[in-house]
């Protein structure tokens, strides 16, 4: 009897032992669980804050670039006035500064793992598109015309010395017919050419951002696009009127 | 208030809004060329035979091409600026 006490005794304690070390265990595996779930999510999101922050970055940087290249072809221009130059190139730089500091808020919230903060400001470069799409062609427009309005000056100029010999030719009884009817084509298109000029920078010089409004933006396409086209049409002017030179130099060349 | 007083007082009130008219058309920001292309195009002058040389109308034509060789330039940046697509940003 006393025997099979002690044995009772000892199994149940080596049942409850067993039982402790198992509700020990088992406990630890929920927490070693909970620590990766929450381990694994904090990682996804970082990742995914990381990626939306690298997307946003190169975003910012590539209208940087486009925004700088711009500056530079202002800068360049012969017909703007300094005034004109630094007024336009104060919307640049304004612009170029916005997408510097998105870019430095943009690190931040990476860094501090911000979602919304990052969110937020990654829908204020989506917004600021508008003015980014806007500037761009608007600011290759006004530089192409710049440089159709230089070279038709060039042209002029050729034309200036090129009606001087057709008049000493003249004078000097020769034929200068086929010369004299080729300048005054040349004179036409160069003349052309800089209303063309004129046109397209007056269709977009005003232009604003559409923030939104479809309206606005389908007539701000409409006249990047028809200023586009006066671009176009000036630039072929211009190839014209040196195919006219052509023809005056060699006539000039036959009646020397 | 006297007849007189009110054709005086419509007098300067006219005339300061014509005042405010002439200053906003002077400052009004208006085309980057418009000064420039429009107003300040000068004419050239028309030069004497002894300037149009062969060498000088040469210099012109070298002048004149290369110019018109960066209108391809001129060209795809418009177009680059009008197909412009921006980067898709990530939804969060």
């Amino acid at each position: 009897m006393k025997k099979t006490l002690i044995t009772s005794l000892s199994l149940s304690l080596i049942l409850a032992g067993s039982l402790s070390a198992f509700a020990q265990t088992s406990s630890v595996g929920v927490d070693v669980r909970t620590n990766i779930g929450v381990n694994i999510r904090a990682q996804a999101k970082s990742q995914g804050l990381a990626h939306a922050s690298d997307r946003a970055n190169q975003e910012i940087s590539r209208r940087i670039n486009a925004l700088n290249g711009l500056l530079g072809r202002i800068n360049a221009m012969i017909r703007l006035s300094a005034d004109q130059k630094a007024g336009f190139a104060s919307t640049i730089n304004a612009e170029i500064k916005n997408m510097n500091d998105l870019k430095v808020k943009i690190e931040a919230d990476k860094n501090g793992n911000n979602t919304s903060s990052l969110r937020s400001n990654i829908q204020s470069i989506t917004k600021s598109y508008r003015i980014f799409s806007l500037i761009i062609p608007q600011g290759a427009i006004q530089a192409a015309a710049d440089r159709i309005l230089a070279t038709a000056r060039t042209a002029k100029e050729l034309g200036a010395k090129l009606q001087a010999r057709i008049t000493a030719a003249q004078e000097a009884g020769k034929d200068t017919q086929a010369a004299a009817t080729a300048l005054a084509d040349f004179n036409a298109k160069v003349a052309d050419a800089e209303v063309q000029a004129r046109a397209a920078v007056d269709l977009v010089a005003s232009l604003k951002p559409d923030n939104g409004d479809p309206a606005i933006m389908q007539s701000n396409t409409k006249a990047l696009m028809d200023a586009r086209a006066k671009i176009k049409l000036g630039q072929e002017d211009l190839l014209k009127a040196r195919a006219d030179a052509k023809i005056i130099i060699q006539a000039l060349a036959k009646l020397q | 208030m006297s007849n007189t007083t009110k054709t005086i007082f419509s007098i300067v009130v006219l005339a300061i809004l014509v005042g405010l008219v002439w200053i906003y058309k002077d400052n009004k920001p208006g085309s980057l060329m418009s000064e420039n292309t429009t107003s300040t195009e000068s004419e050239v002058a028309p030069v004497s035979v002894s300037a149009a040389t062969d060498a000088a109308i040469q210099a012109d034509v070298s002048k004149l091409d290369a110019q018109m060789n960066s209108f391809s330039e001129d060209n795809t940046s418009i177009d680059k600026g009008l197909n412009d697509e921006p980067i898709a940003q990530d939804q969060i």
